[in-house]
């Protein structure tokens, strides 16, 4: 669900077909932690974080626990807790109602619903080894000089994924993207994976 | 120090005051890196108390004490551990002992304390030389770590020994010791019950690290640093955790690397170890040990003890040359020493092979001498065999074949000529580097592996860094342009290495040279202008000339060969560089790495791949060098492939192949057919060969075709796929800045579609381009394509691009090499198999389609002789490249002036009408569905989808008539087309559930259909075509069942099915639940899923599903290489594509008789009820016999379903049984 949103509003289809919606969710404590998270909460810091950042404006707006909702399955009754543990688990979780307001300026020149799979691609793979060096990521993600686009997104060259704020990958896109005088930017195809949802 | 501690120990002082008994000591004396007598620490035992008593404690205090002053005397400066160690260990790398001097000199009549002082003094001379030697050493050390020899005992009592053997100054010479060691040799300790508790997951990783090690050992002998695979040994077994998983094989393999060496010093400290590990030595131990006697020519008494301790131990002396797969060499020196003990001993002969000969009745007649055979001939003579063997050889030998590419030649532009210069001067920079880096890794693996691990580094060590870099350079000038996962091109990699390795040990060994020799004997069985006395199958023609050497080399474990390419890859990776600006190459300039690697993203998976880059690719294709690699064994042999003889020795000359082909990792197959008599597998063996002997050549007319459209745009209609320049293209227009996110969106798609199908496009074109390539490269010759068979014995060719088993296409390239006059009935053959070919007439009779073949003669001609240009009758056929080949063969011989004597090259095919159901059908004995699959006499062919489609029509009939709607709904859409795909998958176990989306696919593509109805018909219909089938194959159906429910009751027992064919194939199913492999470390931690591991529990769906139709296969199998095998006595040529028989259009009637007589008599053994006592035996024997579960499963398989009452014979009259 979570990436079919994230797919939806960066190739702006679907909800977003006709321009920003504001959206209100309930998600799950620890997930909506690691929507709002940055290198300030590096535990909590993955490439959703983001992708949700870039593309929305994440705002918590109230949290509720748990015990203040009945869950109903499908048919329409109480479902009941598969085991004793789960329902604990559950109940001592808040559940957190966030409100996702797209940015207006998402797209630029340079990221387009075009490209935004280059984009996701990046962060994915940055964060796979999210301990790591991003100049040392860079060479696996384009051709184009370490050095060069770090000197571009004037960042140091021991910076680390972890110390980047969501802003900082969004730059770094645009700053490989624009670089003119190279002829593949990217060393990602669209072939790596069947991204079309 | 320790001797101190020793003293006191001794003495009862109270041992415990000196945590020395215990490891721990290790960590004290690892300041000397680890490496110097930890051996030491163990001796301070007090369970030596009682041996030594008699020496007399007080009297033995004093003496160390007093040496120990002395000692510390000599050398205040230096830490006393390490004096004493230096004082009693001969060099680490000592072949002599310089102790061995001294004991020389001693006399044995001296007292014990008279005998002390004296040494005490002569030690103390030793000493002052020592001293000097150990400052070297030390700085040697600084240098490189000191390779351990002597090992570290945790069996106190038994490490006493050693010491005082070592110590003792009459010292008992090696030998006695040897004799002494295999006397008291214990027994295993029962360590199993320990693993047992263990859980399932640790034994595996357990057992894998096992396999490594063992591995490791082996690859260290081969490579011959045999001192490293001691000290990683050694390593090992000075730690009890990891002594435990030692096993016999790796001792016996270091045993044998010194024996090999005649090291007998190590080979003592070798049997130290074993007995310390509690393991008793095996026939290879004893092998080993006389072996190393007989080198070193030691006398006879030492020699004859080591034998009677080996009878002692119920182990046979004759067993030392029949049991072991030991080398010429090693056997004659072990001979030698044998013949010393006892001169008159005589090895026992190796029993002639030709002598044992298969027993199954079905095939008597094969091996029978009395009854005449003629067996078919290569049609070439001696000389030009001789030529084309040696051809073959020099192409293995240089592992690699390169071919010139089909696809055009650029002209030689300045463009061209630059690019190909460039490239050039990379590949030549890089060469050095590669090398460089090689060096370096080779340097660090080394130190691993002197740190105690397993490391690459002996597999490094086999072949030259020249050789590693140039495979690494191949791998980088085949990559794609979007990459490959590095987890297969590491898999790779590592079995190139493997095969390349094989190749270069049997060059060492000199075994080509006795190849030679041999192949050269056989040939004159095939050549055309030579006769030998005895007609033999080639097989046993092989055999009689000599025996096989059992040097097999035991294949990697796939952790170690993904492993081994994934170093390289990463060598590659790190190290092969190019300028940022490829059109100016200057030092100065930046570089840029070549190889990227990249992740892809999968669901939950993380997929790392290699890419080259762009610019690269580009450079690549400017340069349009148009030559390609393949690997020797790639390719069609040139001369007649090695009669197979056992499961891995046959059809390539050098190269390593499998009997049976199975996925890397699987060796269950392996075991399975190295365990069983060599007899059983006679019949295999030989069908397998008569396949490989076949002798192919290119259809030059078609593939001149073929080349001209392929170089053109291509006709994907006609198979020929086109080259990327026919690749859709996205508009090119480009995008308004304001352009609406719905049409970027679009854009996208669009872009992603033309990616899509250009990739699948590059692919066909590549795989295309492999075979024409092949072909063009083959033109003008005569080839062989050897044969291997898959886990359920059906057979396939060995070159993978191009062969007989391809698409309508490939098989239209190939043609006999060996030609056949037609015969007064060939020429009618090649008329029926063109009508064949076009897909017409299937229902009619053959004299239906003859008549049709000379009604439309006119336009078979006219394809023939213009098929590009004329009315291209041929490309409408079914398979029109094969038709338009039979064309042109028909076409020549109606204008010979005598047909019947025209000599065809031409492949004509007898095709098994639903091959599956007709094994089933003869099993049940069903008649009304042996009617309908044609094994019944009929004036035309019966078909069976048409029939159950017939009878499907009768039950809507009578629902219909009782009112049932959709039976109503379904009139008039019965037909054959809807029912075929699931009568013809039943075969291969097609459920309801799959049987009713196939159903559904074609009842959406009728058009008229009401499509409300779709799901219900569906419904309906695919319960009716069971029904059918029930109604029309009734016992059919009863042994799937039984077959599956057998399946399902064994799976869950905890066992793989297993069964024998009725050639005596032994068959497994390898289906297991996946079993993770993870090698980690380096730039990406591999894991991969493995299917076949048996220590995993077998996967009861996959076992239960794929019975029947492996079971089935195993059948059609058994009846291709009985005709095979018949038609070859019968001087046919005939090569298979598993139902569908090939030979010349003059002997199809034969090979149809033979065909069918085959058949019958396969289906006259009681197939199923051996089946059931092979089962039975198998699961319900033994301990687990009680078992309640296993009770169930017995009287399953012993519930063999009853058969119907067809007769078996009237197969024989069936015209339309093959055809």
């Amino acid at each position: 669900m979570i990436w079919k949103v994230l797919h939806d509003i960066y190739s702006c289809t679907s909800i977003y077909r006709y321009g920003r919606v504001e959206l209100n969710f309930f998600f799950n404590e620890l997930e909506s932690q690691r929507m709002m998270a940055n290198p300030l909460n590096p535990n909590l810091y993955y490439a959703l974080s983001v992708l949700w950042q870039v593309a929305y404006d994440v705002k918590l707006l109230h949290t509720e626990p748990w015990s203040s909702f009945d869950m109903c399955s499908q048919s329409g009754q109480r479902e009941k807790p598969e085991s004793k543990e789960s329902l604990e688990q559950q109940t001592q979780q808040n559940l957190c109602l966030i409100q996702l307001t797209p940015h207006k300026d998402l797209f630029s020149q340079h990221l387009t619903s075009v490209n935004y799979d280059v984009f996701f691609h990046m962060t994915k793979q940055c964060f796979l080894k999210r301990h790591g060096k991003l100049i040392d990521h860079l060479t696996s993600l384009s051709p184009i000089d370490a050095m060069d686009i770090l000197k571009k997104i004037r960042q140091d060259k021991t910076i680390k994924i972890i110390d980047m704020y969501p802003s900082d990958f969004k730059c770094l896109f645009e700053t490989i993207e624009c670089s003119k005088d190279h002829t593949c930017k990217w060393l990602y195809d669209d072939f790596m994976e069947d991204v079309i949802v | 120090m320790s001797a101190l501690r020793w003293g006191r120990g001794a003495a009862g002082l109270g041992w415990a005051l000196w945590p020395a008994g215990r490891p721990g000591l290790l960590a004290e004396e690892g300041t000397l890196g680890g490496l110097w007598g930890c051996r030491r620490s163990s001796s301070a035992s007090p369970c030596e108390q009682d041996r030594r008593r008699d020496w007399g404690h007080a009297e033995l205090l004093e003496v160390l004490e007093a040496r120990v002053r002395q000692l510390q005397a000599d050398n205040v400066s230096e830490m006393r551990a390490k004096l004493l160690d230096v004082a009693r260990i001969p060099e680490a790398d000592g072949s002599q002992s310089p102790r061995k001097v001294e004991a020389g000199n001693e006399g044995a009549a001296l007292g014990l304390t008279s005998r002390w002082a004296q040494k005490l003094h002569k030690e103390k001379l030793v000493m002052q030389k020592r001293k000097q030697k150990l400052e070297e050493n030390l700085q040697k050390q600084a240098r490189k770590h000191q390779l351990r020899v002597e090992p570290q005992l945790l069996n106190r009592q038994l490490a006493g020994w050693l010491q005082r053997w070592e110590r003792s100054t009459p010292r008992s010479p090696w030998e006695e010791q040897l004799a002494q060691l295999l006397q008291e040799a214990p027994k295993r300790l029962s360590r199993e019950e320990q693993h047992d508790q263990a859980n399932r997951l640790s034994k595996m990783r357990y057992e894998a690290q096992q396999q490594r090690l063992l591995a490791f050992l082996e690859c260290c002998v081969l490579a011959d640093q045999l001192p490293l695979a001691h000290h990683v040994l050694v390593m090992h077994h000075s730690k009890s955790r990891q002594q435990r998983a030692l096993t016999l094989p790796m001792y016996n393999t270091l045993l044998l690397g010194w024996a090999r060496k005649g090291s007998f010093k190590e080979l003592v400290y070798v049997f130290f170890m074993m007995k310390d590990a509690g393991l008793a030595p095996d026939l290879l131990s004893y092998a080993a040990a006389l072996q190393c006697m007989g080198r070193l020519d030691q006398d006879a008494s030492t020699i004859q003890r080591c034998l009677k301790q080996m009878a002692q131990d119920g182990l046979q002396l004759q067993e030392l040359f029949t049991s072991l797969p030991l080398c010429k060499e090693d056997k004659a020196v072990l001979l030698r020493a044998v013949r010393k003990a006892e001169p008159t001993f005589l090895p026992p002969q190796p029993p002639l092979p030709s002598f044992e000969v298969n027993t199954s009745p079905l095939l008597k007649e094969i091996y029978s001498t009395d009854l005449p055979a003629s067996f078919p001939k290569q049609h070439l003579p001696l000389e030009t065999l001789k030529d084309l063997f040696r051809q073959q050889l020099s192409v293995e030998m240089a592992t690699i074949v390169t071919v010139d590419s089909v696809e055009k030649a650029p002209s030689l532009t300045e463009e061209v000529l630059q690019a190909r210069k460039t490239l050039q001067e990379l590949r030549t920079r890089w060469e050095a580097e590669l090398c460089l880096a090689l060096q370096q890794t080779k340097a660090r693996e080394a130190q691993a592996a002197r740190e105690g691990r397993p490391s690459l580094f002996p597999y490094l060590c086999l072949l030259s860094e020249g050789e590693l870099t140039q495979l690494m350079l191949q791998t980088l000038q085949v990559l794609s342009q979007q990459g490959e996962s590095l987890l297969s091109l590491a898999q790779e990699l590592g079995m190139r290495i493997f095969n390349r390795h094989v190749v270069q040990r049997k060059q060492l060994n000199d075994e080509v040279q006795a190849l030679q020799e041999r192949y050269f004997k056989y040939l004159h069985l095939l050549a055309s202008d030579t006769q030998v006395v005895m007609s033999r199958l080639p097989r046993q023609h092989w055999e009689a000339l000599g025996t096989t050497e059992a040097s097999q080399d035991q294949p990697w474990p796939l952790t170690v060969v993904v492993q081994l390419g994934k170093q390289l890859a990463e060598v590659l990776v790190q190290t092969v560089k190019m300028p940022s600006n490829l059109a100016q190459l200057q030092d100065t300039q930046k570089l840029i790495p070549v190889l990227y690697h990249v992740y892809s993203f999968q669901s939950f998976r993380q997929i790392g791949i290699l890419k080259p880059h762009p610019a690269f690719i580009q450079l690549l294709e400017t340069a349009a060098e148009r030559t390609m690699t393949f690997e020797s064994a790639e390719v069609p042999m040139l001369c007649p492939p090695l009669p197979w003889t056992s499961p891995h020795s046959g059809a390539f000359l050098l190269s390593p192949t499998k009997l049976m082909r199975s996925l890397e990792g699987t060796i269950q197959h392996q075991r399975l057919l190295e365990g069983c008599p060599p007899t059983e597998l006679h019949g295999a063996l030989d069908a397998l060969t008569q396949l490989g002997n076949c002798a192919w050549r290119v259809n030059g007319r078609v593939l001149d075709l073929v080349l001209t459209i392929f170089n053109a745009k291509g006709c994907p209609r006609l198979g020929v796929p086109s080259p990327a320049s026919e690749a859709p293209r996205p508009s090119k227009h480009r995008l308004p800045a304001n352009a609406s996110p719905e049409r970027k969106t679009e854009l996208r798609r669009e872009l992603a579609r033309c990616l899509k199908v250009a990739r699948e496009m590059h692919s066909l074109r590549t795989d295309a381009l492999y075979r024409l390539s092949l072909a063009q490269h083959l033109r003008h010759r005569v080839f062989w394509l050897p044969h291997n068979m898959d886990f359920r014995g059906r057979t396939y060719p060995c070159p993978p691009h191009f062969n007989h088993l391809g698409s309508d296409l490939a098989r239209a390239l190939l043609e006999f090499a060996q030609g056949r006059p037609l015969g007064p009935h060939g020429l009618n053959w090649l008329k029926i198999h063109l009508v064949n070919l076009t897909g017409l007439k299937k229902r009619e009779s053959l004299q239906a389609r003859l008549a049709f073949a000379d009604e439309i003669m006119d336009d078979i001609l006219d394809s023939a002789d213009q098929p590009m240009t004329g009315r291209k009758w041929w490309m409408e056929a079914d398979e029109p490249w094969q038709a338009l080949a039979c064309c042109m063969e028909i076409a020549q011989a109606v204008r010979a002036p005598n047909p019947a004597a025209y000599v065809s090259h031409f492949p004509v095919h007898q095709d098994g009408s639903c091959n599956g159901l007709q094994h089933y059908a003869a099993l049940g004995r069903d008649s009304v569905g042996a009617a309908s699959v044609n094994l019944v006499p009929s004036d035309v062919p019966q078909d069976v989808y048409s029939s159950v489609a017939a009878q499907v029509e009768v039950f809507r009939r009578q629902d219909a008539e009782r009112g049932v709607q959709v039976a109503k709904v379904l009139e008039g859409f019965i037909s054959r087309k809807v029912v075929k795909q699931t009568v013809m998958t039943v075969v291969y176990g097609v459920t309801r559930y799959g049987g009713r989306l196939q159903i559904e696919k074609r009842l959406r593509e009728l058009s008229d259909f009401p499509q409300e109805f779709v799901w219900q018909a569906s419904h309906y219909l695919v319960r009716q075509v069971f029904n059918s089938l029930q109604e029309m194959f009734s016992s059919t159906r009863a042994i799937q069942r039984w077959l599956t429910e057998s399946a399902r009751l064994i799976a869950r027992s905890g066992l793989a099915v297993e069964w024998v064919t009725p050639l005596g194939i032994p068959i497994i199913q390898p289906y297991h639940h996946d079993s993770k492999v993870s090698i980690s470390g380096g730039i990406q931690s591999l894991t991969f899923c493995s299917s076949g591991d048996t220590n995993q529990k077998p996967n009861t769906l996959k076992q239960k599903n794929g019975f029947p139709p492996n079971f089935i296969h195993s059948l059609d199998s058994s009846h291709m290489m009985l005709t095979a095998l018949h038609c070859y006595r019968k001087g046919l040529t005939f090569v298979s594509v598993h139902d569908c028989f090939w030979t010349h259009a003059a002997d199809v009637a034969v090979m149809n008789q033979v065909c069918r007589e085959q058949f019958v008599r396969l289906h006259s053994q009681p197939i199923l009820h051996d089946l059931s006592r092979f089962l039975v035996e198998r699961y319900c024997s033994g301990p687990r016999s009680t078992n309640a579960q296993v009770a169930k499963l017995q009287e399953m398989l012993l519930s063999v379903p009853k058969t119907g009452t067809f007769d078996l014979d009237q197969v024989k009259h069936s015209t339309y049984f093959f055809s």
